[in-house]
């Protein structure tokens, strides 16, 4: 199997944003991608025509109520079956930002106890300090390999990937946080956290970490490691030239770093496939 | 009978509540010095019901599956019938 | 009501006819005001004398249509009426200068100006980009949140207008100074720092929920916009050519798509032709402010470009200033034809909506559509995937009438050439001498102290704590953004990278500079095209067109039109010598309140390309050891000045703007950055030169020396003149030794040598007499200039 064999799905509902550029950071790499209105998916019945499904950013639903729940309970609502049974089969899923919302107010991150549960166990809240923030940040790859979207990236590596949000503080609930943190180490669930550019982590410090999130964290993934969210946008750090300080430097790649973690995942497809 | 339920949402303590602090300083700014702002949100929900006990445990199902997301809200729910003039 | 005027028209509820027959004219005058027709005496005697002819009384859903076609707003009366001004007779403001650069220069990438809902020109790959800015300064200054908010909403929709597809978007915003004693503030009025906030909130808001990406404009603080706030919103969209579809015809559906119709935004247009009556507004004035939904927006969008690249329809419109009323009465009137409205139809948000009302509403997020019968059903099913309310409330007729049908009865039927022969009043124009002397101060001693005073002024500071609050990214095309690098300096323009398959870039710049607006409008007009330009060559930009957006004060008041007439006549002598035509434009008037009018304002957008955005500069020095030239000729002008507000003065030696010198030098840089010469280039506008040196240093973290008497003007003795003074056509530009040969020979004597970049992290410079005036490390003058405005977000 190659890229171009491989189907990927970005479901939009109104609101989404950010579906366009998503799609075109799976077509640079040559992987079929369909952008599809969830009222499409479910006149079509399709979803598990697909290798890969993609939550992107935006606003779904105006934000109302929380970032991500109102798209998380259609999704429930309408594709629920589908959706289960292409976890199931360790179909991968990605959610990057308001996708990343939407996958925790869905309950499939970080998903302890498996999927159907339809309480969240963390939350993506109001940023501290408080605002919508629209700038560069630093994460550290921490997964050692469990995660499909970047065991290919080497431990530790730092990622230079901008972030656009209000709501992105990721917290466990209050008093639980040490031991979920535990558990989401020992899972190897912990994925991407903020750093400085050097790779010191931020310890929840302004700008560094630029919402306040608990132990730094900026992206997760499951038990099984094939349901991976994140609050940065990697398909706006695909190409060199959207970089902020492209003028200033040569290239000798013609991409940018997230980059990285689109390609990892549509090797491991075709791994996947292949056995 | 047509009740509406009345479901605020607040922030679980032990949070930080950044909404809240930007206020307090926000009022500094104007002159009033604030110890603390709380921040919630109410929902008034109106649907049809058997009985007030059906709606209050409409409303709490509500609030678990859409409302409050447990891991930072507090949700208290009141229930009054209404009577269309 | 009090008058005796109003009856009951037989057989619709809600529907006043109005016995105008018989009425005085004083009450003529009296039915104007009781309504909220802003219509003149002039005016209702030939309303009063078409009905008569027509031998009924009108009802108020026919006045009401009348009154928004003919106000301000929808018509601009001012810049397309007749003007007297030192004993000439001007007939058009809009024709005789700013459309007429457009016609002399006659460019053939021009695709579409002025006529539709946005300005196109041609881009690449069969592709137009379509550009409007429009200003919303009224509603921002009674509700900053929301007026931002639907400004950027209704320009988006205008940029839907022409089917084209939302790329990006700007915001320029003008406020009293944050720090304005609360108690010397009028009632009513609101605090500079309120709107401050809530402005970019609506902004942030709105733009983000969108997915349009924020990417340029500016913010100006200064004491006339205390109750006169300025919120000017622009968008720029990419549009296929070929499917830039107006054709309707007799026969086909009006269809009306979006948001639901409300209450809100009723009189918006004729309220937006009026001064705020600042002790009343609150009650007054809230009505004309919309709720505003982005969500709705986004959906709108969606189908929209479904039914562009389907075919579905035949025409399309915003639904915005004079809402169904100035949509399908203009429709109907550029397509020569009438049209039949059923108000029954249209979709409400709430009962209780008189006719009138709904015909009139400016709720937000609506579009109007015109769809041929064949395609009526799949045009509704687009609607109906994308979750947009949909309604056919019409169609396009052929008898030239404008028919409005409401519970089955016709509730009103004009003539379309009366209703768009609009009578136009002659107005006079007289200049205002100007109120200052030129101030006489001493040299200050310590020109470091004073560098760092003006990078903390609120013009010139950073307003990143602002501007991170908008999505500038998303679409992920933006490549040259708001801030630069790892020290975020002021890049001058904004750079996008529009199509996947093309390197060609859009570059989207802007000027402004209300300050010299108090002294001479000729020069601030010219100051602000000249600025736009610069910022748009400085990172890499050419074949430049203009947008223009006058913000002025009452055009009633002689000496207001007079000022007008004169930015007018310098849009034209500048634009016209840069070879840079008007593309789109709207004017804001009446920005008058108790605490007076505002300043004169021209905000100029400047869009221009980038042959191959891989050539795109950025204003940060680059590496030590480069040479650093000043582009332009820097004369004695500080009038109007930061450093002239600084010291408590505006003086009267405006800068002003000789193009045709100028444009020889820009034309010789945009070839030097073609060639790969220029590895950095920043514009010289508030501040001066320091102010810019300063910039590029701390952008870059890269040291750099300076000396003065490289300066070739003998006419300035004074160190701190030539440091701040703000002559227009000037840009700074880093250059590599090895080009040093090949640079000086392309620019000719347009440049001149005056430093070099150096490996300590400081900003020296050499004065007159050899003195080192100013002398500071990069860290201390980058946080001078982030410090002020860091807390104010």
């Amino acid at each position: 199997m190659k890229n171009k064999n491989i189907k990927v799905c970005i479901i939009r509902v109104g609101g989404t944003s950010c579906d366009v550029e998503t799609a075109r950071a799976f077509q640079e790499l040559g992987a079929q991608t369909e952008i599809k209105h969830v009222n499409e998916l479910v006149k079509q019945d399709s979803l598990l025509d697909y290798n890969l499904l993609v939550f992107p950013g935006g606003s779904s639903f105006g934000d109302h109520i929380r970032s991500g729940v109102v798209f998380a309970r259609t999704l429930y609502a309408k594709l629920g079956k589908q959706i289960e049974q292409f976890i199931a089969e360790n179909r991968p899923i990605l959610g990057i930002s308001n996708g990343f919302q939407t996958l925790i107010e869905y309950g499939l991150l970080p998903g302890f106890e498996g999927i159907g549960q339809q309480q969240p166990q963390a939350v993506l809240t109001t940023n501290n300090p408080q605002g919508f923030k629209c700038q560069w940040v630093y994460l550290k790859n921490e997964n050692k390999g469990n995660c499909l979207f970047t065991n290919q990236i080497p431990q530790d590596k730092i990622l230079k990937i901008p972030i656009a949000h209000s709501e992105g503080c990721f917290l466990f609930p209050p008093g639980k946080e040490k031991s979920l943190l535990q558990k989401l180490v020992d899972n190897d669930m912990l994925v991407l956290r903020y750093c400085n550019e050097n790779g010191a982590f931020a310890n929840q410090t302004y700008p560094a970490n630029p919402n306040g999130a608990y132990h730094d964290i900026a992206g997760i993934c499951n038990k099984e490691g094939t349901i991976f969210g994140l609050m940065p946008h990697p398909e706006r750090a695909m190409y060199w030239w959207q970089e902020p300080d492209w003028t200033t430097k040569t290239h000798t790649t013609p991409y940018g770093d997230g980059k990285l973690i689109f390609e990892n995942i549509l090797n491991n497809i075709i791994l996947t496939q292949k056995q | 009978m047509k009740c509406a339920a009345k479901i605020e949402v607040s922030l679980k303590s032990g949070h930080i509540n950044s909404e809240g602090e930007t206020t307090v300083c926000l009022l500094k700014e104007l002159g009033y010095f604030v110890e603390k702002v709380d921040v919630s949100k109410v929902y008034t929900v109106i649907f049809q019901v058997s009985s007030m006990a059906e709606a209050k445990i409409k409303a709490e199902e509500m609030s678990e599956r859409l409302f409050a997301n447990p891991a930072k809200d507090n949700y208290a729910i009141s229930v009054v019938e209404v009577v269309d003039q | 009501m009090s008058s005796n005027f109003y009856v009951q028209c037989a057989g619709v509820s809600d529907v006043l006819e109005v016995t105008l027959a018989k009425v005085t004219d004083a009450e003529l005058v009296e039915v104007s005001n009781e309504l909220a027709l802003g219509l003149s005496l002039d005016e209702m005697k030939v309303v009063q004398a078409y009905f008569k002819s027509e031998g009924r009384n009108p009802t108020d859903v026919e006045l009401q249509t009348i009154s928004q076609t003919w106000s301000e707003h929808c018509c601009h009366k001012t810049f397309k009426g007749k003007i007297v001004f030192e004993g000439k007779e001007i007939d058009s403001l809009f024709r005789t200068y700013i459309a007429r650069v457009t016609r002399e220069i006659d460019a053939p990438w021009c695709f579409n100006v002025f006529e539709d809902n946005a300005g196109i020109v041609k881009f690449d790959k069969g592709y137009g980009i379509a550009a409007k800015v429009e200003t919303h300064n009224h509603p921002s200054a009674i509700d900053p949140f929301g007026g931002a908010a639907n400004g950027i909403g209704g320009v988006v929709r205008d940029i839907f207008g022409v089917w084209a597809d939302p790329i990006a978007c700007t915001g320029v915003s003008c406020f009293g100074p944050l720090d304005f004693d609360y108690n010397k503030l009028l009632v009513g009025v609101k605090h500079p720092k309120y709107l401050y906030r809530n402005v970019a909130a609506g902004l942030s808001f709105y733009g983000n929920n969108l997915g349009v990406p924020l990417v340029n404009g500016a913010i100006c603080f200064d004491e006339s916009f205390i109750g006169n706030v300025v919120a000017c919103c622009g968008c720029f969209g990419l549009l296929p050519l070929d499917k830039y579809f107006k054709n309707a015809k007799v026969g086909d559906y009006i269809v009306m798509a979006g948001g639901r119709t409300g209450r809100d935004g009723i009189h918006g247009v004729t309220f937006a032709s009026a001064e705020i009556m600042v002790d009343k507004s609150r009650e007054v004035h809230n009505p004309a402010v919309q709720t505003s939904n982005p969500l709705a927006e986004e959906k709108l969008g969606r189908a929209i470009m479904i039914l562009r690249d389907q075919r579905l329809a035949s025409a399309i419109t915003d639904l915005g200033g004079g809402g169904l009323s100035s949509a399908v009465g203009e429709t109907a009137e550029r397509y020569a034809c009438g049209a039949t409205v059923d108000l029954s139809k249209v979709p409400l948000k709430y009962l209780g909506l008189a006719p009138w009302e709904i015909y009139i509403s400016e709720s937000q997020e609506r579009q109007l559509f015109i769809v041929p019968p064949e395609n009526l059903e799949a045009a509704l099913s687009v609607f109906e995937q994308e979750e947009v309310e949909a309604a056919a409330i019409g169609q396009l007729i052929k008898e030239r009438r404008l028919k409005i049908v409401y519970q089955g009865s016709f509730v009103a039927d004009v003539d379309m050439s009366f209703l768009f022969n609009v009578p136009i009043a002659t107005k006079q124009a007289a200049l205002a001498p100007c109120m200052f002397t030129e101030p006489e101060f001493a040299e200050p001693v310590d020109l470091t102290l004073t560098l760092m005073q003006l990078l903390g002024m609120p013009n010139i500071a950073s307003k990143e704590s602002v501007v991170r609050t908008y999505d500038h990214e998303v679409r992920g095309n933006t490549v040259l953004k708001p801030f630069q690098g790892k020290y975020a300096g002021p890049n001058d323009a904004a750079v996008l990278k529009p199509l996947d398959n093309s390197w060609k870039g859009l570059v989207v710049s802007c000027g402004v500079n209300p300050n010299y607006g108090k002294i001479d409008p000729y020069w601030m007009a010219a100051s602000a095209i000249d600025e736009a330009i610069r910022n748009n060559l400085a990172v890499g930009g050419r074949r430049i067109a203009l947008l223009d957006n006058f913000i002025w004060g009452n055009p009633e008041k002689p000496e207001r039109l007079g000022s007008l007439v004169r930015a007018c006549q310098a849009c034209y002598d500048v634009a016209k010598a840069y070879r840079t035509p008007f593309i789109s434009g709207k004017d804001s008037l009446y920005n008058e309140s108790q605490m007076g009018p505002v300043t004169p304002t021209l905000i100029i957008t400047a869009v221009g390309i980038v042959p191959d955005i891989r050539s795109t500069v950025s204003m940060d020095l680059k590496t030590s050891g480069n040479l650093l030239y000043l582009l332009g000729n820097t004369y004695p002008e500080l009038g109007g000045s930061e450093y002239y507000k600084l010291n408590g003065y505006i003086g009267v030696s405006v800068p002003k703007v000789q193009p045709s010198k100028a444009r020889k030098a820009y034309y010789n840089l945009t070839k030097a950055i073609g060639y790969g010469m220029v590895k950095s280039c920043h514009d010289l506008s508030d501040g001066g030169l320091a102010v810019a040196a300063a910039e590029m240093a701390f952008a870059g973290n890269i040291g750099l020396t300076l000396d003065l008497k490289a300066i070739s003007n003998k006419a300035i003795k004074r160190n701190d003149f030539l440091l701040f003074s703000e002559s227009n056509s000037r840009l700074l530009i880093e250059v590599s030794p090895k080009d040093r040969y090949d640079f000086e020979a392309l620019m000719k004597n347009s440049c001149t040598l005056i430093g070099e970049t150096t490996k300590t992290e400081e900003l020296q410079i050499h004065g007159l007499n050899n003195d080192l005036i100013v002398d500071a490390p990069l860290l201390e003058l980058r946080a001078a200039w982030k410090k002020t405005l860091s807390a104010e977000a």
